[in-house]
């Protein structure tokens, strides 16, 4: 087995009487990764994370961590350590007591123990707050003690289940991009639950999106955005305009033709292209801020509503009975539209083609 | 939270709180008339013990009944073995409560769910019952005294100090149990993760995540225990033998020699520590809970694993058992003749007017205290915690304080206030009716009072909003959503009243004898027939009130 296979996940079910909520899930993750989990709830995202922790038992399937075979050891022999949503830190015990729980249990000797707290606890910015209670902490400070509770005991993997959910949108932010530094100055390889997309794109390397027990789409944040795999994925992640219609050809340019207009098409993307052919009947992924509002378009609609942002405006436009979304950079000096103004659609040139 | 109490601590600008409590007249009325009630037959009792163990009442203000009490070798003797056996019964209740708890919350199937049932199957019978049990089985014509004597190859007795601890052990185990099994259902069971996460096995997180988390509630559970244990009196009449304990002795005392003084005193030193742990539970024990509930986690408790799974159920298995043999004791010896010497099948224990007539007694004021207790419970939840009400905090604490007032202390306070001038009361079925009550509408109103604080605010004031008055909106809104607590509050209050003893049995007279105090003489004279008998229907009759609260809740889908 190659080192590309740190922590690899074989064909991992785990049922709750008709729920799937891991259903075949085959994954390998490279050591020094950071792979999020995201999906809407009840995807099996946490089922799977506390599955690799050891918290369920897959009901049939393999996981194996640096070249062992983990998959039957309970939580406390596996070396991955988990960071909880409410933190679980123990409120009996200081910071300091809750970073040395897993010390103690492993019988590391006094000095040695001493020395990685402190150092565990500088890594997360918390040396002088040792002595506190958890109840006396904030909640990002609360957060960091419960990473440093892991850190300390150098988990292969760690495991965090939607750490930032209880926390304000800036300190969300801010701890973000404390795990991701963490992550790259201890080459740690890192699993990342969240639902909330946004995080996902920026903090991961690579990123499972999850549905109904099963990956949707495992990829680099831009590809997963700009190539989702399928139209959940699409919709998951970032906004999206749908066109279903047949392809069609008039000298020389292609176009799609939807039941409201017909979407011109200079090129398709990517791996699909070759396999599309005139007359089928596809559909075409268009984000919102792909498409722009130009005068000189054939294609018109009309504003029924819009959305002011601050970094960009969206547009609700009725062209033909189809109702599309446009995302206007706001630029401070771009031209404002009002709801019902008429204003020409581009479409651009290479569409994303998705499953059904 | 912090902005709500900084809010709170700033100088209201009100008016007067008198007059914004007579600004609702009728609301204050009732207010009045409820504090009244509390003095007079919670508080006031209480009081007329402390003063006649002083003399107060009699002719003369003396603590000649002090000194007799401390010279008197054999009522210190009395104090020893109550304390005693109430100190051992909590440490054992404590002990099988924590196995019993960690199997029926992190187990599942049949087993599990049995276990539970029958760790509380004991509340459905009075608290003496297991000392009639224990005598069926190991008394002088026991079951299986004559084995375990061929045993031991001595004469062994169940009557004594002994057989007292155990009764009690089982009597009083499903209140330890019950409160040990909800804090670890509280507790968040992603704490245990972690632990294990961090490399600690299940022994470890037990001993050192589960319990000290648990704390506060096995601390509460144990104290309850140990309240109940001291005071209990019926178990040292049956089995205790010729070993004396401070209940049954004040007991005797009013009963036999008519020495109310002399129980006057055993009553205060019964008071004392139930005071004493009232007051420590009250302003010490609340604040202890943080961290032990924190919500959100979603995950279920940790099954247990191979080697605590052993002990636990082990221990789980051998309690259950016995406590289901207890029952059982009581279920054969009033279908036979003799148990253990002549086994035929007979109904002839049921055949029993002086009982069935006890019987009805016994539901009538049972029902009567119910429905009161029940109503007073919403009337009292509702106003305290909504109304504003001068002194709200004392006339709180002295409700509360009704339920750690000893029943023999409560009894004997009863005597000596209603037993003259101006309430002739005794032997009337209204001061059966009147102490029940009292004695229990702690709980009606905790439950009403927390009831109240989930039903919001902004109800109310929608109602007011649409036209209707305070007393309109009380009748409309807040009754009707109070129903589950009223119906939860009467299956209690009946459940508690038809198996009280300790307090009553000082007020009954012949033409008002109830079926449990009934039950405790027969099992004194040791007519083991007839007290199974009244026991077994007794019993019957509870069950069956609990089954009809259960199917309430499931035909009208209210959770009580």
């Amino acid at each position: 087995m190659s080192n590309n296979e740190f922590l690899e996940l074989k064909n991992v079910y785990k049922h709750f009487g008709d729920v799937k909520a891991v259903d075949n899930i085959s994954i390998s993750i490279k050591q020094g990764e950071l792979v999020s989990f995201i999906g809407p709830s009840g995807c099996g995202k946490t089922t799977l994370l506390r599955t690799i922790g050891g918290f369920n038992q897959q009901d049939a399937g393999e996981i194996i961590l640096d070249n062992e075979r983990i998959d039957s050891l309970p939580p406390e022999k596996r070396s991955t350590g988990m960071v909880f949503q409410n933190y679980a830190l123990f409120p009996h015990m200081t910071v300091y007591d809750n970073v040395a729980y897993g010390l103690k249990q492993a019988k590391v000797p006094g000095k040695e123990q001493h020395e990685r707290i402190m150092t565990a606890l500088s890594q997360v910015e918390l040396s002088d707050h040792g002595k506190r209670k958890p109840s006396e902490l904030s909640g990002g400070q609360q957060q960091r003690v419960a990473i440093a509770r892991c850190l300390v005991l150098k988990p292969k993997v760690l495991l965090l289940d939607e750490p930032l959910s209880n926390l304000d949108a800036n300190l969300r932010m801010a701890l973000r991009e404390e795990i991701r530094k963490i992550k790259d100055e201890l080459n740690l390889t890192v699993i990342f639950v969240t639902h909330d997309q946004e995080e996902a794109l920026s903090i991961s390397d690579r990123i499972a999106v999850l549905n109904g027990g099963v990956i949707q789409q495992l990829d680099k944040a831009d590809e997963i955005y700009n190539y989702p795999s399928n139209k959940f994925v699409s919709t998951f992640v970032g906004h999206a305009n749908f066109f279903t219609g047949m392809l069609q050809e008039k000298e020389g340019n292609h176009y799609l033709d939807t039941e409201a207009m017909q979407v011109p098409i200079k090129t398709l993307d990517g791996y699909d292209y070759a396999r599309q052919k005139i007359g089928e009947t596809i559909t075409i992924l268009v984000r919102p801020e792909r498409v722009k509002i130009n005068m000189d378009s054939s294609v018109t609609g009309t504003i029924t509503n819009i959305i002011y942002n601050g970094n960009f405006i969206r547009y609700f436009v009725n062209s033909n009975g189809y109702e599309l979304k446009i995302d206007d950079f706001n630029t401070r000096d771009s031209k404002r539209y009002q709801t019902g103004d008429t204003i020409g659609i581009e479409f651009p040139d290479t569409p994303h083609i998705i499953a059904e | 939270m912090e902005a709500a109490q900084s809010i709170k601590k700033q100088p209201k600008p009100n008016p007067s709180l008198w007059k914004r409590f007579w600004s609702e007249p009728w609301f204050a009325i009732a207010t009045i008339i409820l504090a009244a009630a509390i003095l007079l037959f919670i508080v006031a009792p209480v009081f007329a013990v402390l003063l006649r163990s002083i003399g107060i009442g009699t002719d003369t203000l003396t603590l000649d009944y002090y000194k007799e009490f401390f010279q008197a070798s054999y009522y210190l003797e009395a104090l020893g073995n109550s304390v005693l056996s109430a100190v051992i019964t909590t440490i054992i209740v404590l002990f099988l409560s924590i196995n019993i708890a960690l199997y029926a919350t992190r187990m599942k199937g049949f087993l599990s769910k049995s276990y539970r049932g029958i760790a509380l199957l004991p509340l459905v019978a009075p608290p003496f019952i297991f000392s009639l049990s224990l005598i069926i089985l190991l008394g002088r014509n026991g079951v299986v005294t004559g084995f375990v004597n061929n045993l031991f190859g001595t004469e062994f007795s169940i009557y004594g100090f002994w057989g007292v601890v155990i009764a009690q052990i089982i009597g009083y185990f499903p209140i330890g149990y019950m409160l040990v099994e909800s804090t670890f259902r509280n507790m968040n069971a992603d704490l245990e993760y972690a632990a294990h996460d961090l490399g600690a096995n299940q022994w470890k997180t037990i001993t050192g995540i589960t319990l000290p988390l648990a704390k506060s509630g096995i601390i509460k559970a144990g104290l309850l225990v140990f309240v109940m244990a001291l005071a209990d009196f019926s178990n040292p009449l049956i089995i205790g033998g010729g070993t004396s304990f401070l209940a049954s002795e004040a007991y005797l005392l009013v009963v036999g020699q008519q020495n109310l003084e002399l129980a006057a005193v055993l009553g205060v030193f019964l008071i004392i520590p139930s005071l004493l742990i009232f007051l420590f539970q009250t302003y010490f024990l609340k604040d202890s809970d943080t961290g032990t509930i924190s919500g959100g986690s979603g995950s279920f408790s940790i099954p247990l694993v191979k080697s605590t799974k052993v002990v636990v159920t082990t221990i789980s298995t051998i309690f259950s058992a016995f406590i289901l043999l207890m029952f059982i004791m009581v279920v054969l010896g009033s279908f036979v003749k003799i148990i253990g010497i002549n086994n035929t099948f007979t109904l002839e224990h049921f055949n029993n007017k002086t009982g069935w007539d006890s019987l009805y007694t016994s539901i009538f004021v049972s029902i009567v205290s119910a429905v009161i207790a029940a109503a007073i419970g919403i009337l009292q939840g509702f106003l305290f915690a909504r109304k504003p009400i001068p002194g709200k905090k004392v006339f709180e604490f002295l409700t509360l304080f009704g339920l750690a007032v000893p029943g023999t202390v409560m009894g004997i306070g009863y005597v000596l206030v209603f037993n003259g001038s101006p309430f002739f009361l005794t032997g009337t079925v209204m001061i059966l009716v009147l102490n029940m009550t009292f004695r229990k509408i702690g709980v009606g109103m905790e439950a009403a009072i927390s009831k109240m604080h989930q039903i919001d605010k902004s109800m109310e004031e929608a109602s007011g909003d649409l036209g209707a008055g305070p007393y309109k909106t009380f009748w409309k809104v807040i009754v009707p959503l109070m129903m589950p607590s009223f119906v939860a509050g009467f299956v209690y209050t009946f459940m508690t009243a038809m198996v009280s003893i300790s307090s009553v049995v000082f007020l009954i007279s012949p033409n008002t004898n109830l079926v449990a105090i009934y039950i405790l003489n027969l099992a004194e004279q040791a007519k083991v027939g007839l007290a199974s008998a009244m026991s077994f229907i007794m019993i019957v009759i509870v069950l069956a009130s609990l089954a009809l609260l259960k199917f309430i809740e499931k035909r009208f889908g209210v959770r009580i």
